[in-house]
């Protein structure tokens, strides 16, 4: 039958090219030796809307062609929640840093201008909130992307050789002294400014040194 | 609540799947009527779940196949391998232990006389 056929290279689009004509030859047979099951329980040939039943709920050729595959994952869930509440604290300490950069680039880059005698050009001026949107989201995506690939690189590291497997209970870090419920809020006050502080300059200097290169070479 | 039963009921099953394929194959069956056999005796299985499975078992070298014709039309047969049967016995007696031991906890434990008198037989 048509609807059959049309499902079955549907699926065969999915599948790998080596293994597509041994498992939808297989998965064929099956499909019609259920149609004929039905047919023989219904004494007459199956409608076209009742094959399409049938194909419905056998699933979508995806989902079918995808059980035949094997599990893949770019990172594995021994490495997942780590990775997962690294993303997480990195993005909002970077759209943090971004948004304060982005409010004191005009005023550095007058700095620098009068500091240099130039003029200050106009995209620093005023770059636009749709500039700046579009900034921050380029700013977000990177760092979203550089934490993927690094995870994805040692999820892969430590399932080939092991690395979970060669850690020795003795080299443990030692129990801070400090009470139980602090562990793991405590970060230093002068340690959080600093950190926050070198980022907004590190960002300050990407956004505004293109602009003027020659300050770079003056002596 | 009910699709946290329906996880817990997938996972506790996943295991047995293997187990009850494994068993239902030393007699040579191909996939749909594997299928139809095994939801006969009260384990019914999704289509999508058991050719992969038969694939995958092979690729193991649990089961062998073998394409032959039957009614007019060429079909996959499968049946335990001499391995197969191996791993089989082994599986069968590690799913015994483990529901004699289940059965030992379950029965030393007067509270879960009190959840399910009536399905409870001791």
């Amino acid at each position: 039958m048509e609807l059959i056929d049309r499902y079955l290279h549907s699926v065969r689009q999915y599948l790998p090219e080596t293994q597509q004509d041994d498992i939808i030859k297989e998965l064929s047979e099956n499909i019609r030796s259920q149609q004929e099951d039905r047919e023989a329980g219904l004494g007459r040939p199956l409608r076209e809307d009742e094959v399409g039943d049938m194909l419905k709920q056998l699933g979508h050729p995806m989902v079918v062609a995808g059980r035949y595959l094997p599990n893949t994952h770019l990172i594995g869930p021994a490495v997942f929640p780590y990775y997962w509440y690294t993303v997480k604290g990195t993005l909002w300490i970077v759209l943090l840093v971004y948004i304060i950069a982005a409010c004191t680039t005009p005023f550095v880059a007058s700095l620098v201008a009068f500091t240099n005698r130039t003029s200050v050009p106009g995209l620093l001026q005023s770059p636009g909130v749709w500039l700046l949107f579009w900034g921050g989201f380029i700013v977000l995506l990177a760092a979203f992307g550089i934490l993927t690939i690094a995870f994805a690189l040692f999820d892969l590291f430590q399932t080939r050789y092991h690395l979970f497997d060669r850690w020795n209970p003795n080299r443990l870090m030692p129990v801070p002294k400090v009470p139980a419920e602090l562990l793991g809020k405590l970060v230093s006050r002068p340690q959080a400014i600093s950190e926050l502080a070198i980022g907004v300059v590190v960002i300050l200097c990407w956004l505004t040194i293109p602009q003027f290169p020659h300050a770079l070479h003056q002596p | 609540m009910s699709e946290l039963f329906e996880n817990l009921r997938l996972e506790l099953r996943r295991g047995c799947l293997v187990l009850a394929v494994l068993a239902k194959l030393r007699a040579e069956h191909y996939g749909y009527t594997l299928r139809k056999a095994l939801a006969d005796r009260g384990m019914e299985i999704d289509e999508n779940t058991l050719y992969p499975l038969l694939r995958r078992l092979e690729s193991r070298g649990l089961l062998l196949s073998q394409w032959r014709e039957e009614d007019k039309r060429n079909k996959r047969f499968y049946r335990l391998s001499p391995e197969g049967e191996r791993i089989l016995g082994q599986l069968l007696a590690e799913w015994q232990n483990m529901n004699a031991s289940l059965n030992r906890i379950i029965d030393g434990d007067p509270a879960l006389d009190e959840l399910q008198p009536s399905t409870r037989s001791h």
